[in-house]
């Protein structure tokens, strides 16, 4: 069974993907993609910093790049991330979406047909609905759907609009995030 | 005709229509090659419904009876019609770095391959005329509409995108005003055609060019069809000449092995050995 974590955020959740990937122990055998809103010039240090706080694999893939377990891949500045059934990576430089490349929205919607039930995609804090369509494509398709606790984030309008849609199965702070992601993995 | 889709969740075309359109637009268009992720195809041909206004029940059945014409609209949408000038500001930047240490004598032929907007070709034009490079290049698009190229030189810029543009154009020439080269006509932008008319649309596969740009246009094909337009590129290329590809693409060089990465540019390759 092929199961992935989607992870979507926005402004005041690169610190809590932070402390969700160094939780993460070095046995994980899935993939996570994690799509961000980041600056279009900012191209070398996102990544880099996440590799300092956790053992794992984590990349800015490369076009067609083949899907592999035990990886995290994070959306490249300026690009909209596409999973495909062939499981590899496609991006794309379309028109922003949500006023945002890369789109929340575009990921998680690709990845709840591909893995279908076997996914988990969490939402984290941010300033627009980027990524509230996607997670209700995600518990359409079967699969589990996780809102940061609003009095958690710094801008709680991302998850807000997840729960106002109704596309969230469970609200949680960041330490129960952690257990549900290893409950998930393992 | 063309709407802001920029805060438009994107409703996606049944797979079924998608696939039936695919394949019309293949049996019309038997040389183009179109994307192979069925997500993206039914997201863009999502938009292409609502930007052509043509019902989604009734497209298959409107391509079949009008066939070339509304195929070659629809692969001009299945990548994108939107035009941001100097998109990836640090490219532009490396451009110009490459265009000031190697192109500096003889007229020099470019290369702008698989065109479907005119986005690269703007921002090059403006590039070159600011680096009083004009008259350095003789330019050439080629692609897989000829509906785009056309319109492209006909200079009308779609869905421009003027704010994120002026940003990137002060970005990469702080000096350049960007209403020396667009101005407004029927509430469209346009590019001034002074610096378009001596662009042409390619009509010899055998010449050769010094600079093939080909940024972001193999996204969304199969690895077969990347593999075919690059190769097309390398026989295109002039020896030592320079092929400049998208920030998150890498040329297979084992494949192509008469390409060769420029050390200090990922996404360059030059065409002969480093050396030569």
């Amino acid at each position: 069974m092929n199961k992935a974590i989607v992870i979507g955020g926005s402004a005041g959740s690169y610190k809590v993907v932070l402390k969700l990937i160094s939780a993460i122990p070095k046995y994980m055998n899935i993939p996570i993609f994690i799509c961000l809103h980041r600056l279009r010039s900012a191209r070398s240090g996102f990544s880099e910093t996440m590799r300092a706080k956790s053992p794992l694999r984590i990349i800015e893939p490369l076009d067609k790049e083949v899907i592999s377990p035990k990886t995290i891949y994070v959306v490249p500045a300026n690009y909209h991330m596409y999973l495909t059934s062939e499981y590899t990576i496609q991006l794309s430089v379309e028109e922003e979406v949500n006023h945002s490349r890369p789109s929340i929205d575009i990921t998680f919607q690709s990845a709840s047909e591909l893995y279908k039930e076997n996914l988990m995609g969490i939402i984290l804090s941010g300033a627009n609905n980027d990524g509230a369509f996607g997670m209700k494509k995600i518990k359409e398709m079967g699969g589990i759907t996780i809102a940061q606790l609003p009095s958690e984030c710094e801008i709680s309008v991302m998850p807000e609009c997840c729960i106002e849609n109704k596309s969230v199965t469970r609200i949680e702070t960041t330490n129960q995030m952690i257990e549900s992601i290893k409950n998930f993995i393992f | 005709m063309y709407r802001d889709y920029t805060n438009i969740p994107v409703d996606y075309i049944n797979q079924n229509t998608a696939e039936r359109v695919i394949q019309i637009i293949k049996e019309l268009k038997p040389e183009s090659i179109l994307p192979s992720n069925l997500f993206f195809i039914r997201r863009r041909l999502s938009l292409a419904v609502t930007g052509l206004q043509i019902p989604e029940e009734e497209l298959s059945n409107i391509l079949k009876e009008k066939g070339y014409e509304l195929a070659d609209k629809l692969i001009y949408f299945l990548s994108s019609d939107i035009t941001e000038l100097f998109r990836d500001a640090d490219m532009w930047m490396m451009l110009e770095e490459l265009l000031k240490n190697t192109y500096h004598q003889n007229k020099k032929n470019l290369l702008l391959a698989e065109t479907t907007r005119g986005e690269e070709l703007f921002s090059l034009l403006i590039l070159l005329n600011e680096l009083n490079f004009k008259d350095h290049f003789k330019i050439t698009i080629e692609g897989p509409s000829i509906w785009a190229l056309n319109q492209i030189l006909e200079g009308e810029i779609k869905n421009f995108k003027l704010r994120s543009s002026l940003l990137n154009l002060k970005n990469v020439l702080k000096s350049a005003e960007l209403s020396k080269y667009t101005f407004i006509k029927n509430n469209a932008y346009y590019f001034n055609p002074d610096y378009l008319k001596e662009v042409e649309i390619e009509n010899s596969k055998l010449k050769q060019y010094d600079l093939i740009l080909c940024r972001n246009k193999v996204l969304q094909n199969s690895i077969k069809d990347t593999e075919r337009i690059y190769s097309k590129c390398q026989n295109k290329l002039a020896d030592h000449g320079f092929l400049i590809i998208g920030t998150a693409e890498r040329l297979n060089t084992t494949l192509f092995n008469n390409l060769t990465n420029v050390f200090k540019y990922e996404n360059i390759y030059k065409k002969g050995k480093m050396n030569e």
